[in-house]
């Protein structure tokens, strides 16, 4: 089963997208980026250590 | 808070910057555009109305100009929180007195932004709107019917229907292709199952900028790919905006479990000085446990998690809602809340023809547990306060006593008096509600953990480690042959309360930290829909297929802690730097900022060359 990775590489290797904009978004999926943007799913819910 | 100002001339330089910039800014908009709308000349059409509801500048825009939108925003940040810049219950900061007095860098706006291009600024804008446009399709053919329901529909409780509906759908189109399966969700929320949840997200949430298209995400049923948290928030705006419900875009600055985080080591602060003012000392392990628990919990409270995104939405003149599926933490505000949130709204509102960027951060932060635990802390103080004497003398006039009767005698005083006063009759309520399973409720791992069983607890392990299970009779004996141990055992039962205290807070923190609680948000970023939407999307875009914009860019058209703390350290040339360098001085000066900003702008700060 394809990964959710390898599904959004297909899908916008298909889109309806200029060769520039496909490029460059196929290139992000290897972005060296020190910051995960807009992408926090789900809250830390790690535990604070108790007494 | 003034920087040393780089060579002469440096406006002109950030402004020519910003003009070249202009043709990587346009191929971003143009590729963010193809990416996420189907018809993506909608936008100009937007742009075009944008421009024609233009007026001549007011009364508003030369505050503006004068100010600047870093300025602006602090001012009202400081009017609504007179101790934004000073920490909670802190001394007041001079930079505050030096905005109040009108001295100030922050008085130069060319410090912390260039010159503001409306046409920039309209394009973001007219992104966003577009955006929520292509965004309400995702939401399904029977959307419409529902926002005219909405739109129908008289009181609260029909409209809050209809919003049951849209987090319900908005739920579905999320997880419509996640592939989390019922069993491994399940195991997420186990007791232990924090890193659980983590290794998912990580598998599953890989983050890419596409995720936040609605034309990729595609129309319920049939959702292609699930959005991210942004991609969600943007779902919701939708709604609102097309059944013209008051709203406004929040990045979530602090949410309840940082706060809860922080309200724990607060506590724990505030335990160590009162027990200095008793002149009580603890022993060496208890002084360990809290030095660990105080770093984790900050190693916690700073980790980078990405940003997060949520709504707020005004249902009636008196009430707002937040709402937030990703972090199952939907709920109604109290009235004052919404109150200060309608303060917010007009505030935003009406400045958007002359600052349509403008951030407002809205602190309703009052503590969860913070309350609850002052109010044990003044109870101890007034009118518990075991004295060693009163301690000695139990210690000796019992022979038998159980861990049970022994933790009585402590809470009984904390929770009950005989006068029937505000105090009393709140801590009544409080323990009311921990003992009904309020808090604990649904909560494996404690059920059934009462106030008096913290007390037991504290007990056992800090005063009587040598008692027969719960039967203290051998101990109390030895109290009464052994004067050494008598005088440990009345030191150790001294802490005793101030130890309740803290595990009572911990165990608080971890209900708001676990989600049960439905907490609101303690900080929210706020902003005006179709702009703060515009510019989030942009600058995710920017960073991940872009990164040829300057930094001082983003700090110009969208005044927003995000794009502070987003590229700090990845400055061009002397000018963008010095620009970071004054809104990240900004930030550590205030209270009211992302958790995860501290650690990054402190570490920002202190490699910069002087």
């Amino acid at each position: 089963m394809a990964s959710e990775r390898e599904k959004l590489e297909k899908y916008i290797s298909d889109a309806k997208l200029g060769p520039v904009s496909r490029r460059k978004l196929l290139k992000a999926f290897d972005a060296d980026n020190p910051s995960p943007g807009h992408g926090a799913p789900n809250p830390n819910r790690t535990p604070v250590k108790m007494l | 808070m003034e920087q040393p100002v780089p060579a002469f001339g440096y406006e002109t330089e950030v402004e020519i910057q910003h003009i070249l910039a202009r043709p990587a800014f346009d191929e971003l908009v143009n590729l963010a555009a193809e990416t996420c709308l189907t018809a993506p000349r909608r936008m100009e059409l937007h742009e075009q109305a944008l421009k024609t509801a233009e007026r001549p500048p007011t009364a508003d825009a030369e505050l503006v100009a004068k100010l600047g939108l870093w300025g602006v925003r602090s001012a009202h940040e400081m009017h609504h929180y007179p101790d934004s810049f000073t920490g909670r219950g802190g001394s007041r900061d001079p930079l505050q007195e030096d905005i109040l007095l009108g001295d100030s860098s922050i008085m130069h706006p060319s410090r912390f932004s260039g010159r503001i291009d409306r046409d920039v600024q309209r394009k973001i804008e007219a992104f966003g709107q577009a955006v929520l446009d292509e965004a309400f399709i995702c939401l399904g053919e029977d959307a419409l019917d529902k926002v005219r329901e909405y739109q129908s529909a008289r009181g609260a409780k029909q409209k809050l229907h209809i919003i049951n509906w849209l987090t319900k759908r908005v739920d579905q189109i999320q997880r419509h292709t996640d592939p989390r399966t019922e069993d491994v969700a399940t195991e997420a929320v186990s007791p232990t199952g924090a890193g659980a949840e983590d290794e998912v997200a990580k598998e599953v949430y890989f983050y890419h900028p596409a995720r936040l298209s609605p034309k990729l995400i595609g129309q319920f049923p049939d959702i292609e790919f699930n959005p991210t948290c942004l991609g969600v928030s943007v779902l919701v705006a939708a709604f609102a905006q097309k059944a013209g419900i008051p709203y406004l875009h929040a990045g979530v600055a602090q949410s309840s479990g940082e706060a809860s985080r922080e309200d724990y080591i607060h506590a724990i602060a505030d335990v160590m000085v009162r027990a200095m003012d008793m002149g009580i000392k603890f022993p060496d392990a208890v002084r360990e446990s809290f030095a660990d628990i105080v770093r984790d919990a900050r190693e916690e409270l700073y980790k980078d998690h990405g940003y997060h995104a949520a709504v707020v939405m005004q249902i009636t003149p008196t009430k707002w809602l937040q709402i937030d599926t990703n972090f199952n933490a939907c709920r109604m505000y109290y009235k004052q809340e919404s109150l200060e949130l309608c303060e917010v709204y007009k505030t935003l509102t009406k400045l958007k023809p002359v600052a349509p960027s403008l951030e407002h951060m809205y602190d309703l932060y009052t503590g969860m547990e913070q309350p609850f635990v002052r109010m044990l802390y003044d109870r101890l103080h007034e009118q518990f306060a075991p004295t060693p004497e009163a301690i000695r003398s139990y210690l000796l006039e019992h022979d038998t006593a159980t861990l049970a009767e022994l933790a009585e005698t402590f809470i009984d005083p904390l929770f009950s008096s005989e006068d029937n006063d505000a105090t009393t009759q709140a801590l009544r309520l409080e323990l009311k509600r921990h003992t009904d399973g309020f808090i604990w409720k649904e909560k494996p791992d404690s059920a059934g953990r009462v106030p008096e069983l913290h007390m037991q607890d504290v007990i056992r392990r800090y005063v009587f480690p040598d008692a027969n299970n719960d039967d203290l009779t051998a101990s109390l004996a030895r109290c009464k042959r052994d004067p050494a141990y008598l005088e440990r055992r009345v030191e150790d039962l001294l802490l005793a309360p101030l130890l309740y205290i803290v595990m009572l807070t911990g165990d608080l923190s971890n209900e708001a930290i676990n989600g049960s609680g439905r907490y609101s948000h303690a900080t929210l970023e706020l902003g005006l829909p179709a702009y703060r939407i515009g510019a989030a999307i942009l600058s995710d875009f920017d960073i991940y297929c872009g990164g040829d914009i300057p930094a001082s860019f983003w700090l110009t058209y969208w005044p927003s802690h995000v794009s502070v703390t987003e590229r700090i350290g990845q400055h061009e040339n002397r000018p963008d730097e010095y620009i970071q360098r004054n809104t990240a001085t900004l930030l550590a000066k205030t209270r009211l900022r992302y958790s995860k900003s501290h650690s990054i702008i402190q570490k920002f700060l202190e490699e910069l060359p002087d």
